[in-house]
């Protein structure tokens, strides 16, 4: 698939950040617009990968923003982005949409920017292209308290309604001890950008190495036509490129052999990925649509192994939409296997961020309601004997 | 963020003072050089070194009554004298480019008769001319300040909560010691240092120089947002030392032969105490933490050994102890073994400190009405000698009037260690 790429926020910036360094690495071209927008200018400063003259500062003459970020509040993100909105449909401009085949957005939805400016993005590149929108997003962990989870709750359903599929990731599934400040969610998102990169990057090659069993583009985007929210899973393992040369050479009978234990491998790789941790933990048994990629030296590809793989999953999912295709990147030196659930609607931890969102919403409304009173009886004596100076 | 900084009085002029010269010292750029201090006495310019001479401006030097030589600590007198010097005083705001900046600090003692009567005139008419939230960074006096300033103090609150965006307060009565400060005034130094690094570790958090970006940088917006509810705030902070093989507290180690201690990465644990510590040591104003409305917390430290972790669930913890659902936090990168966590509660509402205050201003209201109907009660247990003997002080700050109270009224507070130190 090839995406014009556009990430909102911070964390929906660095996101972007590391799947363009990701498909740089690994030799793909996924990305052929890569965008950041902004309300803070320093955050703009960081990313490695998207080129500066691609980096939208909005806000900076809003009164409540002026450049130094939203603080938190997805309204004002959100007026931001429509007060701003010619400057984001100018950004789109030099983007030659016949040469992409979808779009994609990337935010955080705890913030304040992800989670209020990207809706109107979304909304405006929906008006603007007939190509589907995709959105990346990250819902915060519960230890990140209440106003993010009100955030992101409200936010969700703007992303959801607005996209053709919300691929999400839970921070809380991700969370890792041992990190420092500096590395923060550096490594989340690189993990983050692996599987979505591998997943959207399937069937690039069109043109070149043709696969027996190849991924095309159009599957990825039948599956992922769902509306809903999607969970990925990944696994992979390493190859032994010897054996994989040697296998060709050896007699009918052993490499009968090594393709059963091959596809016997491929399918625990999948079993693996569903079974591993999913960007959002979700029951696979409620998934609409799935989709399976495995990606890897065409060698070690095994057909019987991934169809198998993909009864595995019609049974889990229980529905008979299960897509299965090899994204051949010879010379790679780990087999990965991406599994794309469609449209899984048992979420628990959306349903953990709603309630943590209303009990935050009741906690603010109740804090509204007696603010003034409780200030006035603080700074007045008890039977308001004391006047103020002027 | 980046902030103007007005001081009124002798109180609010020091504290302007002491935040200039740390901005000229240290690489950390927080106010582009936008100072103004207000005063009613020539002498008070004096101490005011680091603020240049064209930012100093005299209020009521014409006025009869006290010609420069300072108001003696009547709010009444100090409200009036400015009303009549508004055209000078708007004059000198346009020495000021507030939208240059996010915000403007407004620096006063409560208790003097400058800072809560001059002030109060000079806030509400800088408020007119900027769409800027101006921030009032309060002083509190300290109880051997006398009945006066207890009653000034009640009164200037009030105005300040009414017209300022947020009111930080610092009380000069959990921090002063007389026992190991000797006079307040010999304390100053002390105490403002205390006060301006908390206020720089918050308000310009993230304005550091040549500083890498933070992950997490606390932007103006996040501590607008904070300070929106408007009220009374208080401050904390906390500072630990890392345990690294180049930290100062390793190099003692190693000095003194006990280098066996081998941890360069802080755990979680830590960072989760130095956060907690910071609203259960001593805050900038002592205060019900469960009355709070919302929360700002900065962590400043090398950030290739802060734990995450530690951050996010001592962020956690805060927000829970406190019964909120806004804390909002940061990071600021810095180089060095020092780790410092500082917190911003705003709209704080239970205060004890301040009903004590409200309940010896109405009293000592009462004891001047009752001397105002009884006139030939000669002496008056309540009343401070300053006022009854007339004593002329030369600045009229609240905290100068130290020595004019009672022996009786003072007595010895506990201190706590307050800071985790590994000094």
């Amino acid at each position: 698939m090839k995406l014009a790429t556009i990430g909102v926020g911070n964390a929906g910036t660095k996101i972007l950040d590391r799947m363009l360094e990701f498909e740089q690495e690994t030799d793909r071209n996924l990305c052929r617009h890569a965008l950041a927008i902004n309300t803070a200018r320093t955050d703009l400063a960081k990313p490695d990968f998207i080129p500066e003259d691609r980096r939208v500062l909005i806000g900076d003459t809003h009164q409540e923003a002026k450049g130094h970020g939203v603080g938190g509040d997805v309204d004002v993100g959100a007026d931001v982005a429509k007060t701003d909105i010619e400057e984001i449909r100018r950004a789109f401009d030099d983007v030659e949409i016949h040469d992409v085949d979808a779009l994609f957005v990337s935010a955080g939805l705890g913030g304040g920017t992800g989670s209020g400016a990207g809706p109107v993005v979304i909304d405006e590149l929906q008006k603007m292209y007939d190509e589907p929108v995709y959105g990346l997003g990250v819902l915060p962990g519960e230890y990140e308290g209440g106003r993010p989870a009100l955030n992101a709750a409200r936010s969700l359903q703007s992303f959801v309604n607005g996209v053709d599929n919300f691929m999400a990731f839970d921070n809380d599934a991700w969370r890792a001890r041992d990190q420092t400040i500096e590395e923060g969610y550096d490594e989340m998102n690189e993990e983050l950008a692996k599987r979505i990169v591998t997943l959207l990057a399937a069937g690039e090659q069109d043109e070149s190495d043709v696969a027996e069993n190849a991924m095309d583009s159009s599957d990825i985007m039948r599956t992922l036509d769902t509306g809903g929210v999607s969970s990925i899973g990944y696994a992979s393992s390493g190859v032994d490129s010897q054996k994989g040369l040697l296998t060709r050479f050896k007699s009918n009978g052993e490499e009968f052999d090594d393709e059963a234990s091959d596809a016997a491998k491929i399918k625990g790789l999948v079993r693996r990925a569903v079974n591993s941790r999913l960007t959002i933990p979700g029951e696979v048994s409620s998934t609409d649509r799935a989709l399976i990629v495995l990606s890897g030296p065409p060698e070690t590809f095994a057909r019987k192994g991934l169809e198998s793989a993909r009864q595995w999953i019609e049974q889990e999912a229980d529905t008979v939409e299960v897509l299965a295709g090899d994204d051949p990147r010879p010379g790679a030196d780990r087999l990965a296997a991406v599994v794309l659930l469609s449209n899984v609607t048992k979420t628990p931890r959306i349903d953990e961020i709603q309630n943590q969102a209303v009990d935050a919403q009741n906690k603010i409304r109740e804090q509204e309601a007696v603010r003034d009173e409780e200030i006035s009886e603080l700074i007045t004596d008890e039977n308001d004997e004391l006047d103020p100076v002027i | 963020m980046k902030f103007a900084l007005v001081g009124v009085g002798g109180a609010g002029g020091r504290i302007v003072n002491a935040l200039a010269k740390v901005e000229r010292e240290s690489d950390r750029a927080f106010t582009r050089d936008q100072f103004l201090v207000f005063d009613t006495t020539k002498e008070a310019f004096t101490q005011y070194t680091d603020v240049p001479p064209d930012r100093h401006v005299l209020v009521g030097d014409t006025h009869p009554d006290i010609r420069g030589e300072g108001l003696d600590g009547d709010i009444e007198l100090g409200a009036a004298v400015a009303e009549e010097d508004t055209d000078e005083i708007f004059r000198e705001f346009d020495k000021l480019a507030t939208h240059e900046v996010h915000a403007v600090l407004f620096v006063v003692g409560l208790a003097g008769g400058t800072g809560g009567g001059v002030g109060p005139v000079v806030l509400d008419g800088l408020q007119s001319i900027t769409d800027s939230p101006v921030y009032t960074l309060g002083i509190l006096p300290d109880e051997t300040e006398g009945d006066r300033a207890a009653y000034n103090a009640a009164r200037a609150l009030q105005t300040y909560v009414e017209l300022s965006d947020n009111t930080i307060l610092f009380d000069n009565n959990a921090w002063y010691d007389e026992q190991a400060d000797g006079d307040l005034e010999d304390a100053y130094q002390r105490l403002n240092i205390e006060l301006v690094t908390r206020v720089i570790a918050v308000l310009a958090a993230g304005e550091l120089e040549d500083a890498p970006i933070a992950e997490n940088r606390m932007d103006a917006s996040d501590i607008i947002r904070t300070l929106e509810p408007g009220g009374v705030s208080t401050l904390g902070y906390a500072t630990t030392e890392l345990d690294r093989p180049d930290g100062l507290l390793q190099r003692l180690l190693a000095y003194f032969g006990n280098d066996d201690e081998d941890g360069p990465v802080t755990d979680a644990t830590q960072i989760k105490e130095l956060i907690q510590s910071t609203v259960k040591t001593k805050m900038t104003l002592p205060t019900d933490i469960t009355s709070t409305e919302k929360g700002l917390l900065v962590l400043s430290g090398p950030r290739d050994v802060c734990s995450r972790k530690g951050f996010e669930t001592g962020r956690y913890w805060l927000e829970q102890e406190t019964d909120t659902v806004e804390v909002r936090a940061g990071d600021e990168p810095m180089d060095g073994s020092l780790i410092a966590a500082s917190v911003l509660l705003t709209n704080v509402t239970e205060v004890e400190r301040i009903d004590e205050i409200q309940r010896r201003a109405v009293a000592y209201k009462h004891s001047r009405e009752h001397d105002a109907s009884a006139p030939t009660i000669a002496t008056d247990a309540d009343e401070p000698s300053t006022d009854v003997s007339g004593e002329s002080d030369s600045a009229d700050d609240a905290g100068d009037a130290v020595e004019a109270d009672s022996a009786e009224e003072w007595e010895p507070k506990v201190k706590p260690e307050e800071q985790i130190e590994g000094e």
